[in-house]
């Protein structure tokens, strides 16, 4: 014999499931846009049986009960999150790299009417003019001034690298602090999911938030997350930093000065950098927004460097790596001497020398030092005259190529109308050493030495000579030696304007390769997070056709303790 | 697979930015008619934009001195016509004056005229160029000769070189001792002058008409310099056209390199346009309803 009540309690687990069901629903419609948030069903099953044993019953088996909630569950696929954390951390470093290399294509100008490789030609061609005018004041004017505009181009481009080398720098401080929030945060939410699991009850809303902060955290860096016997971990660049509640790591500069910092490392909670055991060296953070950040300030580095040496190589040979002693040496640019080219002795009488080596036209060397009475030079036609003071003054006939440093080197071997030729570029800071940063034109034009011959017994050129403006002018044709875009350690021949354009193209190359990266990483994100949505997505469309399912059913169970209400007055009625 | 509304909203903004990114990269070919503009869009393409920038600039920079140079000659070449004219009219007046009939008399005032022809020669030998004395070689910035001493100074002989971009420089100068003859030349233009007019005073008949020969021997050089200044302005001639082709074909290839396709580049850009009106239109009209739209 059953109980009364047993179907009044049975419609009420009913009229309880549907209430739960469509609350469900109504938190699902409401969370429908919510970042992260995975969309919830309720479990339903069926009550245990009062069960009816006995041969003898009219009422043989089991009768059911009702219904129960089993479990609110989330859902989620852990697998598609990993995918998904794994490629955002591509996706946050190419698109800093991208942003970058943006930076630096704007600043570098190329091609365009204004970039370095413009300003250097407008800088060769008025050497040119000068050549063919060396009286006129107005070609040295523009020599200078063209001279002036090449070294300021430099000296900004050097410096908006600079200043973007330290906004990267910045950056990478503020990430690495958001970095440490978001870490401390999930610690914080790890808290409070144990206390509701420690219940029993399944955290889904705190665990999709979770969820939504390790998703923002795998932007930063790579990460990697899991979960053994209900303790949760989670690691950068496989170091882990928190463990359940308990932050383990913390992520840091490399450096305490602002302007050193070029990496975020790990360090432990007494800040101190935690080692990689195989290399010895601090753990960095290599992917991710960071990762991205840091090649960032290697790139903008490197082009820094690339920069300076190709001002310091334009002005005085620079120093190269020489690949066969491994060593660094002065570089040097040959260039040919299109006029006679006269080599004054010292006033004691000695035998003139050779300032720098060469050879000429029909092959034989020449090196610096070297008399210019040497045997081996006897074919070569080299006039000696000796002055009345008995100073000797030796003429090289046209057409030998010298080998000079640079721009200053080749002016300091002839005349200006005021003397011996001096170096054309300077340095700002007073440093020995030309950087893009630094160089300077502060000759004035007077100075400028055009001239190989000099006016008989002084030191003043001829004024009509403009052989060295135009050795000048020919350096533009020159091999030079340069450092590698592609290898700061390599040395590269070629002329300014195939060093411009190695360096232009290797940004090219750089930026093509980020462009294609980061649509590569969007589309593939996408694709992880469709496949994402297409299980935790909230359809509006299901979650509505539940609800008139559950609208149903939940109707259906008050008509039945409507039925057992009338059922049970009958019965009542009876009894009077 | 399970499609939800966020997945279509989230598909169809990205959808769309793409086709703006298309839209931006297009609208910027057209706008700049470069296909070229940052050296992503082509790293090997950026390298030979610069490269046929480089050349065209120097190209101009030759273009500039040949024309330089060809002033230089032209004016040179009209000096020179100048000087060949004053040794005829020298001539003339020698002829004349070692006509027997001349009296010494005659011959003096012939000798006045001589004088006045010597100090023309001399006004000719320091003829300059834009403020460039063109007969004294590299030192163009002192007279070579004076009416006292022209007879017996030698110029400076060192080249006026012009760059055009030849391979070899171009020598726009003739030194004065070429044109008018060194101090130890017998048939210089000054002294064969000065010994004129002397023997046109001494009515030195011998004298004169041995200045008739030197004359014709000076007057030859003196044409000879003046051909070679033609071939010099036949050689900057021939360099400037050299030029003006290379800066063509050089400009052609830059353009081939550089420059957008147009007709390409807009009907790409018409038809992306049509892609983005009709995919937000669609967007427009998918995003909106749902199951709640049709539920009364």
């Amino acid at each position: 014999m059953f109980g009364t009540f047993l179907g009044l309690q049975t419609a009420v687990s009913g009229l309880q499931a549907s209430q739960a069901a469509i609350d469900t629903v109504s938190h699902n419609v409401a969370n429908a846009d919510t970042p992260g948030y995975s969309r919830q069903t309720v479990n339903l099953s069926a009550t245990p049986a009062i069960d009816m044993p006995g041969l003898l019953s009219a009422n043989p088996g089991q009768i059911g009960t009702g219904v129960q909630v089993q479990q609110i569950s989330r859902m989620r696929s852990n697998y598609l999150d990993e995918q998904y954390q794994g490629q955002n951390s591509y996706s946050g470093y190419w698109n800093t790299q991208q942003s970058t290399l943006n930076n630096i294509t704007a600043i570098i100008n190329e091609p365009s009417d204004t970039g370095i490789s413009t300003v250097m030609q407008n800088f060769f061609s008025a050497w040119s003019s000068l050549s063919a005018n060396p009286s006129d004041l107005s070609a040295r004017t523009q020599v200078q001034q063209t001279g002036i505009t090449l070294a300021q181009t430099l000296n900004q481009t050097a410096q908006q690298l600079d200043t973007l080398k330290g906004d990267t720098q910045t950056n990478l401080q503020d990430n690495i602090t958001q970095a440490n929030t978001l870490v401390s945060q999930i610690a914080d939410i790890n808290k409070q999911i144990n206390a509701i699991q420690q219940v029993g009850d399944e955290p889904n809303d705190l665990l999709d938030q979770r969820g939504q902060l390790l998703d923002q955290l795998s932007n930063l860096a790579n990460i990697q997350t899991s979960t053994n016997g209900g303790v949760f971990t989670l690691s950068i660049a496989g170091q882990q930093v928190l463990q359940d509640t308990q932050v383990t790591a913390e992520l840091a500069p490399n450096s305490t000065t602002p302007a050193d910092v070029t990496a975020a490392i790990l360090t432990d909670t007494s800040g101190n950098p935690i080692l990689d055991p195989t290399t010895g060296n601090p753990v960095t953070v290599t992917n991710g927004v960071l990762g991205g950040l840091s090649d960032s300030i290697a790139t903008v580095d490197s082009y820094n460097s690339y920069l300076n040496d190709f001002a310091n190589t334009l002005a005085t040979g620079g120093e190269h790596m020489d690949a066969t002693t491994g060593t660094m040496v002065p570089g040097t640019a040959p260039v040919t001497i299109t006029g006679t080219w006269p080599i004054e002795g010292d006033a004691s009488g000695n035998t003139p020398t050779f300032p720098v080596s060469g050879q000429f036209p029909d092959g034989t060397q020449f090196t610096a030092g070297e008399s210019v009475t040497d045997p081996s030079l006897s074919n070569e036609n080299i006039q000696i005259a000796t002055s009345t003071t008995g100073q000797q003054t030796a003429t090289i006939p046209a057409g030998v190529t010298v080998n000079v440093s640079g721009i200053n080197g080749l002016e300091e071997l002839g005349y200006s109308q005021n003397g011996q030729g001096q170096a054309f570029f300077s340095t700002s800071d007073g440093s020995s050493t030309i950087t893009a940063d630094n160089i300077a034109v502060s000759i004035s034009p007077a100075d400028i030495a055009a001239a190989f011959n000099n006016q008989p017994g002084t030191n003043t050129a001829m004024a009509g000579d403009g052989t060295l403006a135009m050795a000048v002018s020919n350096l533009a044709n020159s091999y030079f030696s340069f450092q590698s875009p592609s290898d700061v350690n390599q040395t590269m021949q070629g002329t300014p304007d195939q060093m411009m354009q190695s360096i232009v193209g290797t940004l090219g190359v750089q930026s093509q390769t980020a462009n294609q990266q980061v649509t590569n990483q969007q589309t593939l994100l996408q694709q992880i997070d469709n496949q994402r949505q297409s299980i935790s997505g909230v359809s509006i469309d299901q979650e509505l056709s539940n609800m008139i399912q559950y609208q149903q059913a939940y109707n259906a169970s008050a008509r039945i303790v409507s039925t057992i209400n009338s059922m049970l007055q009958t019965v009542v009625s009876l009894g009077q | 697979m399970r499609i939800t509304q966020g997945m279509l909203n989230s598909q169809m903004i990205n959808d769309i930015q793409n086709n703006y990114q298309q839209l931006s990269q297009l609208q910027n070919e057209i706008a700049t008619g470069h296909q070229i503009n940052t050296p992503a869009d082509s790293p090997v393409g950026v390298g030979m934009v610069m490269q046929y920038n480089s050349q065209l600039a120097s190209y101009q920079q030759y273009q500039a001195n040949a024309t330089s140079a060809q002033g230089w000659l032209q004016n040179a070449s009209s000096v020179m016509n100048e000087a060949q004219q004053i040794m005829q009219q020298a001539r003339t007046l020698a002829v004349q004056g070692a006509n027997d009939t001349e009296t010494q008399s005659d011959r003096q005032d012939i000798a006045t005229q001589v004088q006045e022809l010597y100090q023309e020669l001399v006004t000719t030998g320091n003829s300059q160029y834009n403020g460039q004395y063109i007969f004294n070689g590299q030192d163009v910035t002192n007279a070579p000769y004076t009416n006292a001493d022209a007879a017996s100074v030698n110029p400076n002989t060192g080249g006026v070189l012009y760059d055009v971009g030849t391979g070899s420089p171009l020598q726009v100068n003739t030194s004065g001792q070429d044109f008018f003859g060194s101090s130890a030349d017998a048939d210089n233009a000054f002294s064969i002058l000065q010994n004129l007019q002397n023997a046109l005073n001494n009515n030195d008949q011998s004298g004169i008409e041995q200045a008739i020969t030197q004359i014709d021997s000076r007057s030859s050089a003196m044409e000879a310099a003046q051909t070679d200044v033609a071939t010099r302005q036949d050689r900057i001639q021939f360099a400037t056209s050299r030029l003006s082709d290379l800066t063509n074909n050089v400009t052609t290839l830059l353009s081939n390199v550089q420059d957008a396709n147009l007709a390409q580049v807009i009907t790409n850009y018409e038809s992306a346009q049509n892609v983005q009106t009709a995919s937000l239109e669609v967007g427009a009209q998918v995003l909106v309803p749902t199951l709640a739209d049709f539920l009364k």
